[in-house]
């Protein structure tokens, strides 16, 4: 009898909490949205959108957000392009090549990695890598806060979360077909990309969507690092402001109810949609993976 | 044994009655930061003051004095021609007392040689009209110009797009940055930057250009010619004549060398002496 109560007691429990989180994530999405659509009573989606014009606080002004959502791709691109090679091969070693030592040692080294606070790799970005960047690349620097800056900070931030996702993605592959691989004569280079990593591919999928969401997310990186001048980026050295630095630069300062209000969180519902549909991608393929 | 509870009692209420007021201070949000200074040395000067500061705007701040919602109006423009006609209207009469001065610098890296800049150029470079330094002055080098600004939650980048840019836009390659930290740092970093900060937040490692020909020094924006500067108000309600208790306590505190010396803490310029 008792113990029957105090499980009843623990369901109950449980399903409120599960309940209280669906309604706390599901509010947000209700009051992010309600707020942000109402800047489409002043501003045309179609100038929303695909003017790359952001001048919120003029006498005559703007509120398009072409130059802001490209500064976050090509950021978060860019970010990509660093990371996931490095990551491939770091998990590839890991999983694969590394003895013990080796692997906690570098497994040691992702985990300070990964607690490095965002803002001290801004101020890392900004006072050395800017100043390395445009000692270096004297003809293509014409700034130290640019798109490769803040995605060689971000690099930083993603490699760990991608190592971790990609090493167990491969360590999950059946030992048996590895063996079988090695054991027809398959050298190890062979069996790695004909193997272990076909085999791995949703997991390895799974991988990038997570990190990418991590990475578009990431707000103090990109206030500090990117430029912060709203122009569509013509090379990887060119200054950027992403979609987040906005938001965080300038909701402090902000009338409430103006336009310019409206329009940071209808941002906001941009970002949203940009990672709710990162995610379904991740929890299909996860469920393609189940078959 | 009760007359001592009672005159304790009497003795508490007076304190209060005598020290326990409230203060009210609405605007703008460049008066802000050296208002809420002078607000907390205050508040340590007599306690049992209760300060509220708000900085919305200069306007705001006007209209709650008319509306008798503050005691005291941060402002950092000049009365306007509408608000006068409504004091006209409404019987009212209001003071301004010039607490300090705000003037800003523009910095480039030490090693560009230009020393002097006009208002005129200042607009070419941040509206985009002039991109490279051989356009400002021949015989600097042919080197694109970066510009860099606050952004748009500052007051300083407010009244540089009022004053210098006349309302007009920033070019979209301007970067604008979050702190003026990063826009010094990157100004020493850079041989080819430009910025625009407040005056108190000059060091030796950028350079201070002249505008037009006039230095940047305290001496110069309390002479009004350094043509980058402005003064900062703060109004009150003289209607029934000049403030008494309170308010006059505290404008006469930021007013006082202590107070004007805070004034140079948050990078503006004291309007009085500060000895």
């Amino acid at each position: 009898m008792r113990r029957k109560r105090v499980e009843l007691s623990a369901k109950v429990l449980v399903t409120f909490a599960a309940l209280l989180t669906s309604i706390i994530v599901f509010g947000i999405f209700y009051f992010l949205i309600s707020d942000g659509v109402r800047v489409f009573g002043r501003v045309s989606p179609k100038d929303f959108l695909f003017s790359a014009r952001w001048y919120p606080t003029y006498e005559d002004a703007e509120f398009g957000i072409l130059a802001l959502l490209a500064g976050t791709l090509s950021v978060t691109g860019l970010t990509l392009v660093i990371a996931i090679p490095l990551g491939f091969v770091c998990a590839i070693f890991l999983a694969e090549f590394s003895g013990r030592k080796s692997h906690d040692a570098i497994k040691y080294i992702f985990e300070l990695m990964a607690g490095i606070p965002s803002v001290v790799l801004g101020s890392f970005g900004l006072k050395y890598v800017s100043r390395w960047l445009m000692e270096h690349f004297p003809l293509h620097v014409w700034t130290g806060l640019n798109v490769m800056n803040a995605s060689l900070m971000l690099s930083i931030l993603a490699m760990p979360y991608f190592v971790t996702l990609v090493e167990d993605a491969l360590r999950a592959v059946p030992r048996d077909q590895k063996e079988a691989s090695l054991a027809l004569g398959a050298n190890m280079t062979g069996t790695i990309f004909r193997i272990l990593l076909p085999q791995a591919r949703s997991g390895i999928l799974n991988a990038i969507i997570l990190g990418t969401n991590r990475v578009i997310g990431e707000t103090m990186v990109v206030l500090m690092v990117a430029g912060g001048a709203t122009m569509v980026p013509s090379t990887i050295f060119d200054p950027v402001r992403p979609l987040t630095s906005a938001i965080a630069g300038e909701m402090g300062e902000v009338e409430l109810g103006s336009t310019h209000y409206f329009a940071l969180f209808m941002i906001g519902v941009v970002l949203l949609a940009i990672s709710t549909v990162f995610t379904l991608i991740a929890m299909k393929l996860k469920r393609s993976k189940g078959k | 044994m009760k007359k001592t509870v009672i005159a304790i009692a009497l003795a508490t209420l007076s304190v209060v009655l005598a020290f326990g007021s409230t203060l009210v201070i609405k605007g703008s949000n460049t008066v802000y930061p050296v208002a809420q200074l002078w607000a907390e040395a205050f508040k340590a000067l007599k306690p049992g003051v209760e300060i509220s500061i708000e900085g919305a705007g200069s306007s705001t701040g006007i209209k709650a004095l008319f509306n008798g919602q503050t005691d005291i109006a941060n402002s950092s423009r000049w009365i306007k021609p509408s608000e006068i006609e409504q004091m006209n209207r409404d019987g009212k009469y209001f003071v301004p007392y010039i607490v300090a001065y705000d003037g800003i610098a523009i910095i480039v890296n030490r090693s560009l040689a230009i020393d002097n800049i006009t208002l005129q150029q200042l607009y070419d470079i941040y509206s985009g009209k002039v991109t490279t330094w051989n356009q400002i002055d021949s015989s600097l080098p042919r080197v694109r110009i970066v510009p860099f600004s606050r952004d748009n939650a500052s007051g300083t980048f407010e009244y540089f797009i009022e004053h210098v840019m006349k309302g007009d836009k920033l070019a979209p390659q301007v970067q604008q940055l979050a702190s003026t930290r990063a826009e010094v740092e990157q100004v020493v970093q850079n041989n080819y930057a430009i910025g625009y900060i407040g005056m108190g937040y000059i060091t030796g490692e950028v350079k201070a250009l002249t505008v037009e020909g006039v230095e940047p020094t305290v001496a110069n924006v309390n002479a009004g010619t350094y043509p980058v500067s402005r003064p900062l108000f703060m109004f009150v309600n003289a209607t029934n004549g000049l403030p008494t208790g309170v308010v006059a306590d505290f404008l006469r505190y930021a007013l006082s060398p202590e107070g004007q010396a805070a004034v140079l803490t948050v990078g503006y310029v004291n309007a009085y002496g500060t000895k």
